[in-house]
């Protein structure tokens, strides 16, 4: 009866914790982690192509899958509900275990999947992907087509819409498992991670990768499809950032308000020929992306009256504006040639069909 | 002034990225992600995530305060329709924060009669007093606003009481150097070339280092007293003071709020 009693209060007590939170679980997270990405927002993640051990005689470590870098050693324990990694404490809410899934942080939440080995040697699933005596090949899962080149150049083109960029792609062994690791840009092979999996079967004709797939973990079957043509180009279809973890408003930061941005109200006034309209007047930001090579990325506008609600302009107006914007201003305006993409944004504000501000 | 502060922190107006991209394949920054993540809440604005943000504000208190930073989430999402009814509202459930929505329509968005609107309320609820953002009096933006909308007069009157509220209480000497090249701007439109000198000098006095802000209005306001080589004198001193504060550092334009730049300068040489 008294068991009973017990058993009844710990699972009142083992309720109250949040359902993933971290109790007192130093044994089940001994072992090797495996990085999925780093939330950098709700609906924004960067591949994280790290490992964390875990080790039973509280040793951690910490590396990169591909191991360019010597791993960095340490401590690590749970002291009570708290877990320390060296001299770094972890409150309980931070740190959440479901399943075969770790994750840590609040600010730019990590995830991390428990890593299982399969073995599988890299220069077979590499052989595999690049097509009979390396002639490349074309893989597909559900909704993306892989074109990957005997040098590793890859297109990633997706089947609805049939945007392709260009990475570069290779196979890293760890432990005795393979993983297919995408970089790059069209310009470089070197470069952020776009993609990182690990290879969990390969047989002909199929590649099972297991890894983060959007928000979650999960598999990515590629299919062989043929091999690669001479008349696949493996070439941006559009404009392409250089790196291949962005976000448009962790990337703006203060510019401040120099020569460029007088000179840039100049050639607006200069090149806008108005309309003269009075029913012309509010504010249009403007914005764009200059990558790293200076070329310029599309250019967004939204359109607002003097109240601040959405509203359309007359399009000679904003035609102009859009025109100015990809052939008037040099990206030298904006900084120094960067090997890093960056955002351009401004406001316009018109009055009766002029451009009297720029901020 | 959270808002406006905030916003100029994660680049909202004129902006462009200067900071080096972040890195994956970089075991430093894999480590510094992991430290970072022991904090509960974001400690620098590069760890802002935007969505992630706005969406812990459905779980705060409504106040004028909350409304307020979350307008300012709304401006850095771009979405400035949102931003500015929560700003309008903020100040409906709390008129303490005509301050903040001031600020935004005047930094943030340079419309200078909303904000001069919000700051006129502001100051009304202590009539007696000079109040302050916590940098600079009320009267000081106001001025700002007022000389923004071409009515100098009216922006001389305003920068006086603040930099005469500021001069009784503290001394002139405390007075930021930046008040009097404001209302010197203001001078020099009304054609009064002799008060804009005297407060220039001031400037110079108060400011802890060479300033080509204050130089170069030396320049224009020499020019309009009709002594030009004493002009270019100034411009000549301007021009050297940006290019030595650039060794040194000093970020330039000093003022947002007077912008003059190296070119500004140079095309005063030029004539």
């Amino acid at each position: 009866m008294l068991k009973i009693i017990f058993l009844v209060i710990e699972v009142i007590a083992l309720s109250l914790v949040p359902s993933f939170a971290l109790y007192g679980q130093s044994k089940s997270l001994s072992g090797r982690w495996i990085g999925v990405h780093t939330e950098w927002d709700t609906n924004s993640f960067c591949p994280l192509a790290a490992y964390m051990d875990f080790n039973p005689d509280s040793t951690w470590q910490l590396g990169l899958v591909d191991e360019s870098e010597a791993s960095r050693t340490g401590h690590w324990g749970m002291e009570g509900r708290v877990l320390r990694l060296d001299t770094t404490h972890y409150a309980p809410e931070l740190v959440s275990l479901q399943g075969d899934l770790l994750r840590i942080g609040r600010v730019q939440p990590m995830l991390f999947r428990r890593y299982k080995a399969v073995a599988i040697p890299r220069e077979i699933v590499w052989q595999r992907l690049a097509g009979q005596r390396s002639a490349g090949a074309v893989w597909q899962s559900d909704s993306v087509q892989y074109l990957i080149a005997a040098d590793g150049r890859m297109g990633i083109r997706n089947r609805k819409t049939g945007v392709q960029t260009v990475h570069y792609a290779e196979v890293l062994a760890m432990d005795k498992s393979a993983f297919l690791v995408i970089r790059g840009c069209a310009h470089s092979r070197e470069g952020n991670i776009r993609a990182f999996w690990q290879v969990i079967s390969n047989e002909v004709g199929v590649i099972k990768l297991l890894g983060g797939l959007g928000s979650n973990v999960g598999i990515e079957t590629l299919r062989w499809v043929r091999s690669l043509a001479s008349n696949d180009v493996l070439q941006p279809t559009g404009f392409q950032l250089c790196t291949n973890c962005f976000e448009r408003t962790r990337q703006s930061t203060f510019f401040g308000f120099g020569d460029s941005m007088a000179k840039v109200l100049d050639i607006f006034k200069l090149h806008c020929k108005s309309a003269g309209t009075p029913a012309q007047s509010g504010l249009i930001f403007v914005s764009f992306i200059i990558n790293c090579v200076g070329e310029k990325g599309p250019v967004a506008l939204k359109e607002l009256d003097e109240n601040y609600r959405n509203r359309p302009f007359d399009p000679q107006i904003t035609a102009q504006i859009k025109r100015i914007s990809r052939e008037q201003l040099p990206g030298s305006l904006f900084g120094k040639p960067e090997s890093y993409d960056r955002v351009v944004s401004f406001t316009l504000r018109l009055t009766d069909g002029r451009i009297t501000d720029l901020f | 002034m959270k808002t406006s502060i905030l916003l100029a922190m994660l680049g909202f107006g004129f902006s462009f990225n200067s900071v080096a991209q972040f890195s994956n394949d970089n075991l430093n920054q894999v480590a510094w992600t992991l430290s970072a993540n022991r904090h509960t809440r974001p400690f620098y604005t590069g760890l802002l995530s935007s969505k992630r943000h706005m969406a812990s504000f459905d779980t705060m208190a409504v106040t004028g305060e909350t409304m307020s930073q979350q307008a300012s989430y709304h401006f850095m999402l771009l979405d400035y329709e949102k931003g500015v009814a929560l700003t309008e509202k903020s100040t409906e459930l709390d008129p303490k924060q005509h301050r903040d929505a001031g600020r935004t329509y005047m930094m943030t968005l340079h419309d200078y009669p909303r904000a001069l609107r919000h700051l006129e309320a502001f100051d009304a609820l202590t009539p007696d007093f000079d109040d302050s953002d916590g940098i600079a009096p009320i009267s000081y933006l106001k001025g700002l606003c007022y000389r923004n909308m071409g009515n100098h007069s009216e922006a001389v009157r305003q920068f006086s009481k603040g930099i005469d509220s500021l001069a009784a209480k503290h001394g002139s000497e405390w007075v930021n150097y930046k008040h009097y090249v404001s209302r010197s701007v203001s001078y020099l439109a009304i054609s009064q070339p002799d008060k804009a000198l005297a407060d220039l000098d001031s400037a110079m006095k108060n400011s802890t280092s060479e300033s080509p802000l204050a130089l170069y209005y030396k320049g224009k306001t020499l020019l309009q007293q009709g002594r030009t080589t004493e002009a270019k004198r100034a411009f000549q001193d301007a021009q050297f003071f940006w290019q030595a504060n650039r060794v040194k550092g000093i970020t330039q334009p000093e003022d947002y709020n007077n912008p003059v730049t190296e070119g500004d300068i140079e095309e005063a040489l030029k004539q």
